[in-house]
C-alpha cells in the first residue's frame, strides 16, 4: 500500500467503522473545555456564610459587621448570642466564618486600650480559607486604619499625617495575569490539554490494538506508521484548536499571545502524544487493557507536569518522574501563552517534544516492523 | 452454584486468571496516594523565588528585604537596580515574585507622609499568587506595626499605648482543621479516594459484560445470584484497598485522623458499594468490553473536581452542583477529610443513607438489565 491508500483507510476506520474514536478525537478537549468552563464559571469564591458573634453591640461594632456584609466574598447567615451557638454553625458547616467580638470592644479602643477580634475560619477547604484570609486581612486594616486615624487625631495631629503615623507602610498586592484570582482561567486549560491527550491516545490505542497487520505486508513500517498515526494528529490539531477557541469566545479566557506559538506547541504535543499511544498500544493485550493503562496514566501525569503544584516545589525524584510526560512540556506553556502572553521556556519545551517525539517515532518503526514481520511468519507457518 | 461459589469463582479470576484485574482494583489506588504524597509533601509552596528592587537602600528597607528573605516563602533569587530587571526576572521565569520598595521610602515614613510596598506576583499559577496572599500582607504589616510604634514612641507615648494607638484592633485569624494550609492535608484524601474509584471502575467493567458470552457457564444460577456474587469480591476487596490507602497517607504521609474509625469505614464501604454499584451497571447496559470501560469515562474522570472537594458547592452554579449530585464522590471525600482533619463529619449519615440507596437502586437495574439481555441471548 502506498502511504495515501493506508491514510483513507484510517479515515475510513476513524469516521465510518469505528466511530467513536472520532468521538474521543475530536469530543474529549471539546467537552471537557465546557464542562470545566460550567464549573468554573464564577471564577471565584464568593459568599462564604459568615456567623457573627457581637458580645459588645455598639454601633462601633456594628460598623464593623457592616464591612463585612458590604463585601461580596462573605455572607452573614446568623447572629448567634453565645460562644457555643458559634462553634456548632461551624462545626455543622452551616457556616465556614465566624466573627466574634469581644464585650467592651468600643469602649477599650475609646480608651486606648488593645480590643481583640477573632475570626475563625474552617480550613478544610484550602480555597475557601485561602479566600477567607486574603479578604479578612484586607477588610480589616482598612477598618483598623480608619479607627486608629481617629485615635491619633486625639493627640492634636492633622488628619492625614495622623492616617500614616498610624498605619505608615500601606501594602499593595499586584497580580500578573490573573488580577482576579480566578480559577476559570487558571484550571479549565489545563485540563482541556490532559482531556485532548486523552482523546488521542484512546483514539490511537483503538486504532493498534484493532490492527490486523496482515494487510500491511507489502507495505513499507515507515508508510505504514505515518498513515496510520497521521489522521489522528492532524484531529488532535484540529480538536486542540476547536477547544481554544470555545475557551476564548466561549467563557472569554483571555488569549494574550501568539496564536502561530499555541498552533505550533500543540501540534508538536499531538505528534508526540500519538507516537507515545502506538507505543503504549504494544504492551497491551487489546482496547480494553490499553484504555485501562491510559486512563490511569491521565491524572497522574497532569499532577506531575507542575501545571498546578509548580515543580521547583517537588523534590527531585518527582522532578525526574515529571520530565518523562509529554504533557509536562506542553500545559504550562499554553496556560501562561493564554494568560501571560509569553512562556519563557516555550522554544526548549517545543525542542524537547519534537526530539522525544523522533526518538519515539523510531522506536516504534523496529517494533511495528518487527510485530508485522512476526504476524507474517507466523501466519505462513500456520499454512504450512 | 450458590452465591458463595459464584463470588469465590469471581475472586479466582480476579487473583489468578487475570491477576490484571487485582492488580488494577488495589494497585491504583495505593500508587496514587504514594505518587500524589510524594508530591505534596512539601506542603506549602515554598522557596518562591522573588527578586527585591530597593530603591532606598537604607536600613530600614534592608531590614524590611530581610523580612521576606528570613521567611521560608521568599527565595530571594536577587537584588535588581531597576524597573526593566524586575520585569525581565518576571518574564522569564526566573522569579515568581518581585518586591517592590519606594524611593525615600525611610524618609516618607519619618515625615508622616506614609509609603508603600509592592508586592508583584506572576498569577498565572494559582497556587503563587494564594502562597502571596497568605504571608507577604502579614509580613509587611508586622513590619509596619512595629515601625508605626517606634514613630509614635518618638512623640511621647508609652510604648504599649503606642501599639494600641496604631493598630488599635488585634486581628487574631483562627484556621481550625488546617491551620499550617498543609496541601496534603486538603487533597490526599480526595485523592486516594479517587484512585479508588479509577481503579474499581477499571477492574470491574468486564465483570458482568462478559459473561454474556459465555451464559453457558451459569445454567441454573439465577440473575440475582450471578450479578451479586460477581460484583461482591470488588466490594470486599475495595474495602480492603480503602482502608490500605488511608494506612499509607496516614501513616507514611502524616495526615492527622481525628474522627472515628467506625465512621470511617461506614463511609468507605458505603462509597465502595456505590462505584461497584455504577461499575456494574455500565458492565451490565455496555454493548460490548471495551464500550463498558469507555462509557463510563465521562462520569468518573471529572469526579474529583466536581464532587465539591476542591472547588466548593457553594461556588458552583446550578448545573454543576447538579452533575455533582450524581457522583458517588461527592457523597464520600468531603466526610473523609472532616473525619480526618476536624474528626467530625456533619452530613456523614446522611451521605452514607444517599449512597446506599443509590447502590441498591442501581445494583436492582444491574440485575434487571442482566436477566434481561441473558434471556434474549438464551433463546436466540
Amino acid at each position: 500500500m502506498k502511504f495515501l491508500q493506508v491514510f483513507k483507510r484510517e479515515l475510513r476506520q476513524l469516521f465510518l467503522k469505528d466511530s467513536k474514536r472520532a468521538c474521543y478525537l475530536f469530543g474529549a478537549s471539546v467537552v471537557y473545555v465546557v464542562l470545566f468552563g460550567l464549573l468554573y464559571m464564577t471564577g471565584v469564591v464568593n459568599y462564604v456564610p459568615m456567623v457573627v458573634y457581637d458580645q459588645d453591640q455598639t454601633q462601633l461594632s456594628r460598623s464593623l459587621i457592616q464591612a463585612y456584609e458590604d463585601s461580596d466574598r462573605y455572607e452573614v447567615v446568623a447572629y448567634v448570642t453565645s460562644q457555643e451557638e458559634m462553634e456548632s454553625y461551624l462545626q455543622n458547616k452551616t457556616a465556614f466564618a465566624a466573627l466574634a467580638i469581644p464585650p467592651d470592644f468600643a469602649r477599650d479602643i475609646k480608651l486606648g486600650r488593645a480590643s481583640r477580634i477573632l475570626l475563625e475560619a474552617n480550613g478544610a477547604n484550602i480555597i475557601i480559607a485561602n479566600t477567607i484570609m486574603s479578604s479578612a486581612q484586607e477588610i480589616m486594616m482598612e477598618f483598623s486604619a480608619s479607627v486608629g486615624k481617629s485615635l491619633v487625631e486625639t493627640i492634636g495631629q492633622l488628619p492625614d499625617q495622623s492616617l500614616n503615623r498610624a498605619a505608615p507602610i500601606d501594602f499593595r498586592l499586584r497580580v500578573l495575569n490573573n488580577p482576579i484570582l480566578s480559577y476559570l482561567e487558571f484550571f479549565v486549560l489545563g485540563v482541556a490539554m490532559a482531556a485532548l491527550q486523552q482523546g488521542i491516545l484512546l483514539s490511537v490505542g483503538s486504532s493498534m490494538t484493532n490492527e490486523n497487520f496482515e494487510e500491511f505486508r507489502d507495505t513499507k513500517p515507515v508508510v505504514m506508521l505515518l498513515g496510520k498515526l497521521i489522521p489522528y494528529w492532524l484531529g488532535g490539531i484540529l480538536s486542540y484548536v476547536m477547544a481554544l477557541l470555545i475557551a476564548v469566545q466561549g467563557f472569554g479566557i483571555p488569549c494574550r499571545g501568539s496564536f502561530i506559538s499555541l498552533v505550533l506547541i500543540g501540534a508538536v504535543f499531538a505528534a508526540t502524544v500519538a507516537v507515545m499511544g502506538s507505543l503504549m498500544a504494544l504492551i497491551c493485550k487489546d482496547e480494553v487493557g490499553f484504555t485501562q493503562l491510559s486512563l490511569s496514566y491521565t491524572v497522574p501525569a497532569f499532577i506531575y507536569s507542575g501545571y498546578t503544584w509548580p515543580l521547583h516545589a517537588m523534590d527531585s525524584l518527582s522532578t525526574a518522574l515529571a520530565s518523562v510526560f509529554p504533557i509536562t512540556y506542553m500545559a504550562g506553556n499554553v496556560r501562561d501563552i493564554m494568560l501571560a502572553g509569553y512562556a519563557p521556556m516555550f522554544y526548549g519545551d517545543v525542542f524537547t517534544l519534537l526530539a522525544a517525539g523522533l526518538v519515539l517515532f523510531i522506536i516504534a518503526l523496529r517494533l511495528y516492523s518487527r510485530k508485522a514481520k512476526l504476524r507474517i511468519s507466523r501466519d505462513q507457518t500456520a499454512v504450512v | 452454584m450458590t452465591f458463595w461459589q459464584v463470588a469465590k469463582k469471581e475472586l479466582q479470576r480476579m487473583f489468578i486468571k487475570e491477576r490484571k484485574i487485582a492488580m488494577l482494583l488495589i494497585g491504583i489506588p495505593i500508587i496514587y496516594s504514594v505518587l500524589f504524597g510524594l508530591v505534596y509533601k512539601e506542603n506549602a509552596v515554598k522557596y518562591m523565588p522573588t527578586v527585591v528592587y530597593d530603591q532606598d537602600q537604607t536600613p530600614l528597607s534592608r531590614s524590611l528585604s530581610q523580612a521576606f528573605g528570613d521567611s521560608e516563602r521568599y527565595n530571594i533569587v536577587a537584588y535588581v537596580q531597576s524597573q526593566e530587571e524586575v520585569e525581565e526576572y518576571l518574564r522569564e521565569g526566573r522569579a515568581e515574585v518581585a518586591v517592590v520598595i519606594p524611593a525615600k521610602f525611610t524618609r516618607d515614613i519619618k515625615r508622616g507622609a506614609g509609603t508603600e510596598v509592592l508586592v508583584v506576583v506572576d498569577g498565572t499559577n494559582l497556587l503563587f499568587a494564594n502562597s502571596v496572599i497568605s504571608s507577604a500582607q502579614e509580613i509587611v504589616q508586622t513590619f509596619s506595626a512595629g515601625v508605626g510604634m517606634n514613630l509614635i514612641e518618638a512623640i511621647g507615648q508609652m510604648p504599649n499605648e503606642a501599639l494600641n494607638k496604631t493598630v488599635p484592633i488585634q486581628f487574631g485569624v483562627r484556621i481550625l482543621n488546617n491551620p499550617t494550609f498543609a496541601y496534603s492535608h486538603f487533597i490526599l484524601a480526595g485523592i486516594g479516594a479517587y484512585g479508588l474509584q479509577l481503579g474499581i471502575m477499571l477492574a470491574i467493567c468486564t465483570a458482568l459484560n462478559r459473561e454474556y458470552k459465555r451464559l453457558n457457564d451459569w445454567h441454573g444460577v439465577s440473575s440475582i445470584r450471578l450479578v451479586l456474587g460477581k460484583l461482591f469480591p470488588y466490594w470486599a476487596v475495595g474495602v480492603a484497598a480503602f482502608v490500605i490507602y488511608m494506612l499509607i497517607v496516614v501513616h507514611i504521609f502524616n495526615l492527622p485522623f481525628k474522627g472515628s474509625i467506625i465512621s470511617l469505614m461506614l463511609s468507605g464501604a458505603a462509597f465502595v458499594l456505590a462505584v461497584v454499584a455504577v461499575g456494574g451497571l455500565f458492565s451490565a447496559a455496555a454493548p460490548n468490553e471495551v464500550y463498558a470501560v469507555q462509557l463510563p469515562m465521562i462520569y468518573i474522570m471529572p469526579a474529583l473536581l466536581f464532587s465539591g472537594y476542591i472547588w466548593p458547592h457553594l461556588a458552583m452554579n446550578e448545573f454543576s452542583l447538579a452533575f455533582s449530585k450524581i457522583l458517588p464522590l461527592t457523597y464520600m471525600a468531603d466526610n473523609v477529610r472532616d473525619l480526618m482533619l476536624s474528626g467530625y463529619a456533619p452530613f456523614l449519615f446522611r451521605d452514607i443513607a444517599i449512597l446506599s440507596v443509590f447502590s441498591v437502586v442501581l445494583l436492582a437495574v444491574s440485575t434487571l438489565i442482566f436477566a434481561k439481555r441473558r434471556s434474549r441471548y438464551e433463546q436466540a
